[in-house]
């Protein structure tokens, strides 16, 4: 974890990620009791009853491609991966290794407006968005948390190491 | 620089798009000419005008049509590709 | 000569704080918040540097950023030297250095100076004309050693420096009154307004004039108040782009804005009068006495002479005056003026003036000036002739600009949507005119930026008083009457470019530099077209100034250098490369080991002995980075057999096939293994630097064929290592349950299983050799497989540099190096992969063609004699293949080969000297002709 006074980076441990596409990807999920965000780039926690500031969430990349994250066993991933197996057609498993961090404190903003393009800090509540940061594409969501406004960032794991180190530094300036 | 209004993700600067140029269709290769098929591969129409473009937003991977108008760089709509299909039928 | 005065309302010195620093060697002193150059003023210090071309001594001029010879070579205790320091906006720091550039031996025994004595030999583009032949490097670098400004320091440390984004529904460029009027109206409106000035305090030419300094003040503490407004004093917009990107540049970086709407309200730039001389110490701009003397409680000098032509002057000698500064005389230029002379008691007042010269006094600063008619001495000059709007970045936004006679000034008459326009750069000069357009212009800028639609402005300049002569330009018959001081233009310059045909704006700027300096011809470029325009006999009205472009103020290289982000990317397994000391190379964006160093020998021999352990036992190396998607559907198989050369969906659950991917045009382009996991399931690789495009390619493919697919890019999300040489089978089955036995999983199998207690894809692999396997794992649980694999005995890591050589010794083309933009299949020995008889495939119909016109060039392998040892060491990729005098071709791969023990490769080459045993010269890069014969591949069979 790296912070200053003004701002803070996590990389939350024990976390699962999972993404399934294709045009069945959305009933698969509500058979399995998973919230399915309504619109294109939009999240929503997991499950219905679950707090705006859970850790586990899902999101809406696009039309037909969502994205999990899960913390502890992941039991919401594991069984919708073992639906898949079983021959859901129509609705095809993403591995997903992202490298994952949160960003919070009262200057977040000013580190992402060193690194990205989008006006994250006026982010409608549910909204996702897929950009670029310093060269890397990301997903990018914000929570609000006890802890204040929290943004929640993946990339590609091989990626991770780069932009982590340069958010660190930015951080701790 | 240069903001383009992709129909999934909102309006986002050039930096995030990829274009693969003009929208064109290839003649039948198997009952075209050797010169209508290497005209399709290297000719390009370079009126300035009104052009239909293939445009990907790289960060999500989505391709979509933009109509830009190649003389003043206005793009004027940008949509979804099934609706080509939908226009093709006006 | 100019000095300091007591104490003036509202001065931005702090004469509690005394700095101490020096100019050129001596010690000088200055009060916090002075600039290089007014605590040199204050000094009395009247000349600050040696012009461009004729090394001539030049003082303040216009304190307002374009005092391009008042540039310094600046030092501060704590860094090093710092070339073109601006000393009249840079503050004034406690141990600085500072030296004057381009001069040499010093400011004051400049030996540059000599060259004036030459100027008849350097008329206007003598450097076109002159210097033909051998000796213009000589000349040239005495040229170079005489010009140029500032030294840069070799040794400076690199500094990484933040830039940001930033967003605002409303920019305002000019904190002046109607930049002030126009933020607070677009404000008020419920727009988020930025509100920039380059100055360090807002306020514009009202906090310098004097004039309604109140009323300024209570505008500037409004906006200070106000929530939604945010104020960048020191900042500068250096450049406008599409759609309202604009590039600020603060102090200490670089922001780069995206507005809703963008107001200029930069002002105008006050104009010279060109007469002979005019470019003296103590010749300068009224506007910069003013800010000297409000700024800095500095006057001009003893004796003040006005040249004017506008009110303005008589407003600067009154305020002079008020200031106990002895104004000698006012000397208009307008006939029949002189309505304006209220309140200036006994000064010398003069109508119809018509300046012959400055003349010189001791050290070069002006003593007196000429005048038709009279002499008037006087130890500072001051000009207030007129304005040219500062307009260079409202052109940039693509305003239309067009001249009015009766202001005398370009206004613009057509503004792009969303770009508007306030205060003097828009044609209102008084006071009370310039607020009320800050009002009506701020409500419409935040109305578009908040997305209702409005029409363009049409300015509404006042007609009421002239505020610039139409021609304030008094040519000398013996020159010395500068219309551009940065280059040293002179009026006859002009007259001559007109003369040899640069008579267009554009023409003219090239030919004789006017406009080409520091300063960008903000005080010159107007002249110039009147004066090109007199020459020629038409008007200003038809002409366009010369296109400004991007930036309005010289940038720092390290505020566009930034931080110096380079995206790359690490495997899985990047922490055990390091451990074990890899060679790291950069491919594809990745960092990949490309040997593992072992202690004490070369990197030759490092290589080597990898490619042994792989011929002689087994090897690992991480490919991770190779693309690897999966396609997912009822037609994924339909799609391969389009994209791809081969068919596939006949390709069977649990086998591979090679997969060779053309363009249109038949070239080959990429290729891959391609694996069947189900009947709806492919998995395949692509080339490292080819993934991200292929990947897109397929998307749009598809959004063009529309096919029951659907794809996901693993290339990151997968590590993915090959096992091999002819102990990987055991090696690899005490680790995992998959049956690796020939019958089991033959070559060109893919099986799914247990690896080291992970879920892994393994496929068998014949890359580099005979016996491998391909094992991919998700990206996290890479290092527990290769851990896994490593702790096996015998087991050497190997690099990219081995796989090249032991993939060359199997005979494999790699698509990229060994063919190339004109490659098809067949000339690089992959017909075998080519499926012609499918209804379809990219590059297919293309293919038609090249088979009918025959192999252009042909990829043969090729090897040197074993005891041809340097020769073989000699040869290089894209050394030339030589026959008959001609060539014949290009080699492109070449390695020695430890396992052969000589100089193997692969080459291009003409169709005739592809048979086996044809002998092939090799020209070398060191030149000499190399002897080598075509042969079979693969070069080793088994292994």
């Amino acid at each position: 974890m790296s912070s200053s006074a003004d701002a803070w980076l996590r990389v939350p441990e024990a976390r699962r990620r999972f993404g399934v596409k294709g045009s069945r990807a959305a009933a698969l999920l509500e058979q399995l009791g998973l919230i399915v965000p309504a619109t294109p780039n939009s999240w929503s926690p997991l499950r219905a009853g679950d707090r705006d500031d859970s850790r586990n969430v899902i999101g809406r990349l696009g039309t037909t491609e969502f994205f999990i994250e899960e913390g502890g066993d992941a039991p919401g991933i594991t069984g919708l991966e073992k639906r898949i197996r079983e021959g859901a057609s129509g609705a095809y498993p993403v591995l997903r290794e992202d490298a994952g961090v949160v960003l919070g404190g009262p200057r977040a903003r000013d580190v992402l407006a060193q690194v990205c393009n989008v006006n994250l800090a006026v982010l409608p509540p549910r909204a996702v968005v897929m950009t670029l940061m310093i060269g890397v594409s990301v997903l990018v969501m914000a929570q609000e948390t006890d802890e204040g406004r929290v943004y929640r960032i993946w990339c590609d794991p091989s990626f991770g190491s780069y932009l982590q180190s340069e958010l660190e530094q930015m951080v701790n300036q | 620089m240069k903001i383009i209004h992709c129909p999934l993700n909102g309006p986002r600067p050039l930096l995030e798009f990829v274009s693969a140029g003009e929208l064109r269709n290839a003649p039948d290769p198997d009952t075209c000419s050797d010169i209508e098929w290497t005209a399709y591969l290297f000719n390009r129409a370079s009126v300035p005008g009104v052009k239909r473009e293939w445009w990907c937003h790289t960060p999500s991977g989505y391709w979509f049509i933009a109509e830009r108008d190649t003389a003043s760089d206005e793009i004027l709509a940008t949509y979804d590709a099934a609706e080509l299909a939908a226009k093709a039928g006006t | 000569m100019m000095y300091r005065l007591p104490q003036v309302a509202g001065e931005w010195i702090d004469r509690s704080r005394t700095l101490s620093f020096e100019f050129e060697g001596r010690p000088f002193q200055g009060f916090a918040g002075d600039t290089i150059s007014s605590a040199l003023a204050a000094a009395g210090e009247m000349t600050l540097g040696r012009s461009f071309k004729y090394h001539r001594p030049r003082g303040i001029f216009s304190f307002a950023n374009h005092d391009a010879n008042n540039l310094f070579q600046v030092a501060r205790p704590s860094s090093g030297w710092v070339p073109n320091v601006r000393g009249d906006v840079t503050e004034l720091a406690a141990g600085m250095r500072a030296t004057a550039v381009n001069t040499i031996g010093g400011l004051a025994r400049d030996r540059g100076r000599f060259i004036e004595w030459l100027a008849p030999f350097l008329p206007v583009g003598f450097y076109y004309k002159a210097f033909h032949g051998r000796n213009f490097p000589r000349w040239e670098q005495r040229i170079r050693a005489f010009s140029g400004l500032g030294r840069i320091a070799a040794d400076a440390r690199r500094e990484r420096t933040p830039k940001r984004y930033a967003f605002c529904d409303v920019l305002v460029i000019g904190a002046g009154v109607s930049g002030l009027a126009t933020a607070l109206s677009a404000a008020d409106a419920g727009a988020r307004v930025l509100l920039v000035d380059e100055n360090a305090r807002a306020g514009g030419c009202a906090s310098w004039t004097g004039a309604a300094s109140g009323e300024v003040d209570a505008l500037i503490r409004r906006v200070a108040d106000h929530p939604d407004i945010e104020l960048l004093p020191g900042t500068y917009a250096a450049g406008i782009y599409a759609d309202r990107w604009v590039a600020l540049v603060e102090p200490s970086r670089m922001a780069k804005v995206r507005a809703g709407a963008v107001v200029f309200a930069m002002g105008v730039i006050e104009q010279p009068a060109v007469f002979r001389n005019n470019d003296l110490p103590g010749v300068l701009l009224g506007s910069a006495a003013q800010r000297l003397l409000r700024r800095y409680a500095i006057a001009p000098g003893k004796r003040v002479a006005i040249l004017a032509a506008n009110r303005e002057g008589y407003e600067l000698a009154r305020d002079l005056r008020a200031h106990q500064v002895h104004v000698a005389a006012v000397l208009d230029l307008r006939e029949g003026a002189g309505g304006d002379a209220d309140g200036l008691g006994d000064v010398r007042c003069v109508t119809g003036v018509v300046p012959e010269a400055a003349i010189a006094g001791s050290k070069g600063v002006v003593r007196a000036l000429r005048v038709r008619g009279a002499t008037i001495e006087c130890d500072a000059v001051l000009m207030s002739v007129g304005f040219a709007p500062a307009a260079g970045l409202l052109s940039q936004a693509g305003a239309l600009m067009q001249y009015d006679k009766a202001l005398q000034q370009h206004l613009p008459v057509k503004l792009p949507p969303g770009i508007f326009a306030a205060g003097r750069v828009n044609g209102t000069y008084d006071y009370a005119a310039r607020c009320q357009d800050g009002r009506d212009v701020g409500a419409e800028a935040a109305a578009y930026a908040r997305g209702g639609l409005v029409g363009t402005r049409v300015p509404r300049p006042e007609t009421a008083r002239q505020v610039s002569h139409p021609y304030p330009v008094f040519p000398h018959p013996s020159a010395r009457d500068f219309v551009d001081l940065d280059e040293d233009v002179q009026v006859k310059d002009l007259l001559g470019s007109a003369q040899e045909g640069f008579d267009s704006t554009e023409l003219m700027k090239r030919f004789s530099t006017l406009g080409m300096g520091p300063s960008q011809g903000k005080h010159s470029n107007l002249h110039g077209a009147r004066i090109l325009m007199r020459s020629r006999e038409s008007t200003l009205a038809d002409t366009a100034l010369t296109t400004q472009r991007p930036f309005y103020h010289p940038v720092p290289l390290k505020h566009l250098a930034g931080m110096g982000f380079h995206a790359h990317r690490h495997s899985g397994v990047h922490d055990r490369h390091v451990s074990l000391d890899a060679r790291f190379m950069t491919v594809g964006g990745w960092q990949r080991p490309e040997y593992y160093q072992a202690s004490g020998q070369s990197r030759e021999d490092c290589i080597a002995a990898e490619v042994r352990a792989v011929r002689e036992h087994v090897g690992l190396i991480d490919v991770s980075t190779l693309g690897k998607i999966e396609i997912f559907g009822p037609d994924a198989g339909a799609f391969l057999d389009r994209i791809y050369t081969g068919s596939f969906s006949d390709l069977r659950v649990g086998m591979t096939r090679y997969g060779l991917l053309l363009d249109e045009s038949g070239i080959v382009r990429d290729d891959g293994v391609i694996a069947r996991l189900a009947d709806q399931h492919f998995y395949f690789t692509t080339t490292t630097s080819g993934a991200a495009n292929v990947y897109r390619e397929l998307l749009l493919w598809n959004a063009r064929w529309r096919m029951d697919c659907a794809f996901v890019n693993a290339t990151g999300h997968r590590a993915a290592f090959n096992l091999a040489g002819p102990k990987s089978r055991e090696l690899l089955q005490a680790l995992t349950d998959i049956d690796l036995s020939e019958t089991a999983f033959p070559f060109l199998g893919v099986r799914e299983g247990g690896v080291a207690g992970v879920e892994a894809r393994v496929l068998r692999a014949g890359f580099v050799s005979s016996l491998g396997f391909e094992i991919h794992v998700p990206y996290r649980s890479a290092g527990q497989v290769w851990d896994a694999l490593m702790k096996a005995s015998g087991v050497r890591a190997f690099g990219v540099e081995a796989q090249r050589v032991l993939r060359l010794e199997k005979g494999h083309a790699i698509v990229a190096q060994d063919t190339d933009n004109l490659t098809n299949p067949f000339e690089a020995g992959m017909g075998w992969a080519v499926r012609m008889q499918k209804p379809f495939f990219i590059g297919q119909r293309s293919l038609r063609i090249h088979v009918r016109r025959g192999a252009r060039q042909k990829l043969i392998g090729f090897e040197l004699a074993p005891d041809q040892v340097a020769s073989g060491a000699a040869i290089r990729e894209s050394n030339l293949l030589i026959h008959l005098g001609g060539i014949a071709g290009r080699v492109t791969s070449v390695a020695q080969s430890p396992t052969l023990g000589r100089t193997i490769g692969l080459a291009m080459a003409a169709p005739n000297l592809a048979a086996p045993g044809t002998p092939i010269v090799i020209r070398a890069s060191d030149g000499r002709l190399v002897s080598a014969r075509v042969v079979r591949t693969p070069f080793l069979e088994a292994g």
